[in-house]
């Protein structure tokens, strides 16, 4: 026989205790929360006194406390992708001076993913996207917002250098990074030749082939002309419809010919067909030689 | 011992499983809940939204705005909508058949003329006949589309559907107010993983906010206990809940109050469901077993930061019917797709998430009925000590107010979004007094839910009484 009496009054003990001690928890949380958020916005203020101070080109020291410390390393992280020029250099510059790269260098090799994140903003805030030779490799991270982290940082400091290796791990078998993320990236990366696109083009994934054509078309990389033209006769109507939006973005009359070749196959109704009409109509729109004829 | 006492101590036994079952389901959901968040808001996002925010290829969107008689709220919506900070929004408003001045207001407001909005997506069934669709001179953005209502919030949403242009298609309330950053955290995940399909944020009510050009500008606990306690509800049921299952890829409802779903999967849905009750869960469900079905990797995700703000009923009449809709549309929902349950195929969701509702949320009451119903007797016979029973009942209460107060926690530890003192102290007080008059109510409206769908009874639109957003001077 089940000792029901014993049962209840056990259960009841407990979780009167529970309930008691859940509301003293949420007592304290608030006390500690309220105390820790007034400090925080504190030290925020005045890490981004700091902050403009730098770029104002004043000599700020580094702060002798954590708490600071910390806040304006976050600020930092947070300002640096928003200025250009003189601005970021003069950031990028205090930060070194005052041994944040190396700090950064040391939680990107962290054991806690979210470290490892935060050391891959700050280190790009440090070196203004000028070396992003460490971040690179944490494109392979093994989790994946540490990748998407590296991602965007990439992107966001406008890392040049780095678009080969975005590229690459977009078609990576293990621990791929997000195609949507990666391609934002390069967009704002900017590469100014689509020759660092190669490794995309040479896919035989024609996803990843999209993404180069998608990323030449909004660039409006000229030298794509060849490897879009090309792209317009391959099998996957995606692939097709994307190059043709690509070169309509680019504009280039030289483009007309291949253009009306694939219009001529492409099933008339196809959203393909709209998009090769779309782009002869842009490319005649461009004054050339061949345009029109 | 008697029959009737080995029935009643066979009846107090399982249920003293079943209950100890939930707990521990529901406490592992909670500690799930606390973790998830904690990761998720340690991870820096000091440029995330930044770089989402001024790229040319971020996702475009479409917000599908159904309303039928919203004129108290709908013109603080689209402008909470306008003021999005984001870069592609496309903003569907669909008067369904409203009887007030629904229309007229976003009509007067934004300036709209009629124009010709092409449909895109034929394979969307719509039953409702369109009458009118208009264009903004001023946002050209927003569109409103006046059609015939059929009495179904899906047939709104379909008719959105499809005139929509974006990837991505956001379904919320037409008295939903989002946060400005709402949009730029619920696409991240999208952004960030190619699997994500579905992604919904938190619901809290917005009685007793208040809201200065479509914005909430500030947050507090309203005044009446009805809607007291449908915060602790909100906070409940999205906080712990639908973090919790997220976390376990087992997230079987998003809220049609503010969902984002991949478009071209909504489209090969077919759309909502409209014969559906609980179309916004009918969406969720479908979505996984069509992918599941073809071994296709995807993710439904929560996101447990970006908040909708959205009225909630303050009367028991208009509650009672909201929630007897629920319960209805929880139980045909899960008659349609029984064969996922306890079929490894599909997951954590067939074998544990649906069984979950099904057992708790579903039959919940009914088994407390039964609960109660034997303990009546078996005190009237003498079998259970009068004293017994009270103290199961005083755990039982307990372990209610356990729960509320658990949600709460997990809010002050990870957003504390109500930031007085005195708020907390209401949702202690409506956390106490739920069990002794809320509860009981509740039991009987989703009884009469499960009688509903269990005898298939129709049921439409849920005419909820708006008394609209308290406004900053």
């Amino acid at each position: 026989m089940l000792d029901f009496a014993g049962a209840a009054t056990w259960l009841l003990v407990a979780t009167a205790g529970a309930t008691a001690l859940v509301m003293l928890a949420i007592a304290g949380v608030r006390v500690v929360t309220t105390l820790r958020r007034r400090r925080g916005s504190r030290a925020h203020r005045t890490a981004m006194e700091l902050v403009l101070r730098i770029t104002d080109g004043e000599a700020v020291p580094v702060p002798t406390t954590r708490r600071l410390a910390d806040a304006l390393a976050l600020a930092a992280a947070k300002t640096v992708h928003k200025v250009r020029g003189a601005d970021r250099q003069a950031l990028a510059d205090w930060l070194v001076e005052a041994g944040f790269q190396d700090s950064a260098l040391e939680l990107m090799s962290a054991r806690r993913a979210t470290r490892r994140a935060r050391g891959i903003e700050l280190y790009l805030a440090a070196t203004s996207g000028a070396a992003p030779g460490p971040v690179v490799p944490m494109l392979r991270d093994p989790h994946p917002g540490v990748r998407a982290a590296a991602v965007r940082a990439l992107g966001a400091s406008g890392a040049r250098d780095a678009v080969p290796a975005l590229v690459a791990a977009i078609g990576a078998r293990r621990r791929p990074i997000s195609a949507s993320a990666a391609t934002m990236a390069i967009v704002d990366a900017a590469p100014s030749s689509s020759a660092s696109l190669d490794p995309a083009w040479r896919s035989d994934d024609p996803r990843i082939r999209r993404i180069a054509a998608d990323i030449s078309g909004y660039l409006e990389l000229a030298d794509a002309r060849a490897e879009l033209e090309r792209a317009l006769t391959a099998r996957d109507v995606r692939l097709r419809t994307h190059a043709a939006l690509a070169l309509g973005r680019i504009g280039s009359p030289s483009s007309i010919w291949a253009l009306r070749t694939a219009l001529r196959d492409a099933d008339p109704r196809s959203s393909e067909a709209h998009a090769l009409r779309g782009a002869i109509t842009a490319v005649q729109a461009t004054p050339g030689d061949e345009a029109g004829g | 011992m008697s029959v009737v006492s080995t029935v009643i101590t066979v009846i107090t036994s399982a249920l003293i499983v079943y209950y100890l079952l939930h707990g521990v389901l529901f406490g592992g959901l909670v500690v799930r809940a606390a973790i998830t968040i904690a990761r998720e808001l340690a991870w820096p996002d000091t440029i995330a939204h930044d770089v989402t925010f001024a790229n040319p290829l971020t996702p475009t969107v479409s917000v599908l705005v159904p309303a039928h008689n919203e004129g108290a709220g709908i013109l603080q919506a689209v402008e909470a909508l306008l003021e999005l900070r984001y870069p592609h929004v496309e903003i569907i408003v669909v008067d369904d058949g409203s009887t007030d001045r629904t229309a007229a207001i976003v009509i007067d407001e934004f300036d709209l003329v009629e124009t010709e909005v092409p449909v895109l997506v034929q394979t969307v069934p719509q039953d409702g006949a369109t009458l009118a669709t208009y264009r903004s001179r001023t946002h050209p953005s927003l569109i409103l589309l006046r059609k015939d209502s059929v009495g179904r919030r899906s047939d709104a949403i379909n008719a959105a559907l499809r005139v929509s242009t974006s990837e991505l298609v956001l379904m919320i309330d037409g008295d939903s107010i989002l946060e400005p950053d709402a949009l730029l955290h619920v696409v991240q995940p999208f952004v960030d993983d190619a699997e994500v399909v579905a992604a919904g944020g938190v619901v809290l009510p917005s009685n007793g906010a208040r809201v200065h050009r479509g914005r909430i500008v500030s947050t507090a606990i309203p005044r009446g206990w009805i809607e007291r306690t449908q915060v602790l509800e909100y906070l409940r049921a999205f906080l712990v809940g639908r973090s919790g299952w997220s976390s376990l890829n087992g997230l079987m409802i998003i809220s049609g109050a503010f969902g984002l779903f991949r478009r071209d999967i909504v489209v090969e849905m077919g759309g909502l469901d409209p014969t559906s009750l609980a179309e916004d869960a009918d969406l969720v469900l479908g979505i996984h077993r069509m992918l599941r079905d073809r071994d296709q990797p995807f993710r439904v995700v929560f996101v447990p930061e970006p908040v909708c703000w959205s009225e909630t009923p303050s009367t028991l009449r208009v509650l009672g019917r909201q929630r007897n809709r629920w319960s209805q549309g929880l139980g045909e929902l899960l008659w349609k797709y029984r064969r996922m349950m306890f079929r490894p195929r599909y997951g954590v969701l067939g074998c544990v998430t649906m069984p979950y509702f099904l057992a708790f949320e579903l039959f919940g009451p009914a088994a407390e009925l039964v609960g109660l119903s034997s303990a009546v007797v078996g005190i009237v016979l003498g079998i259970l000590p009068a004293r017994l029973f009270l103290t199961y009942l005083g755990v039982s209460i307990l372990l209610s107010v356990l729960v509320s107060l658990a949600a709460l926690l997990v809010e002050e530890v990870s957003f504390a979004r109500y930031p007085r003192a005195r708020d907390v102290e209401a949702l202690f007080a409506a956390a106490f007094m739920e069990p002794l008059w809320y509860h009981l109510l509740h039991s009987w409206w989703r009884v009469t839910g499960l009688v509903r769908a269990i005898r298939r009874r129709e049921s439409g639109w849920g005419e909820m009484t708006r008394a609209g957003f308290g406004q900053e001077p």
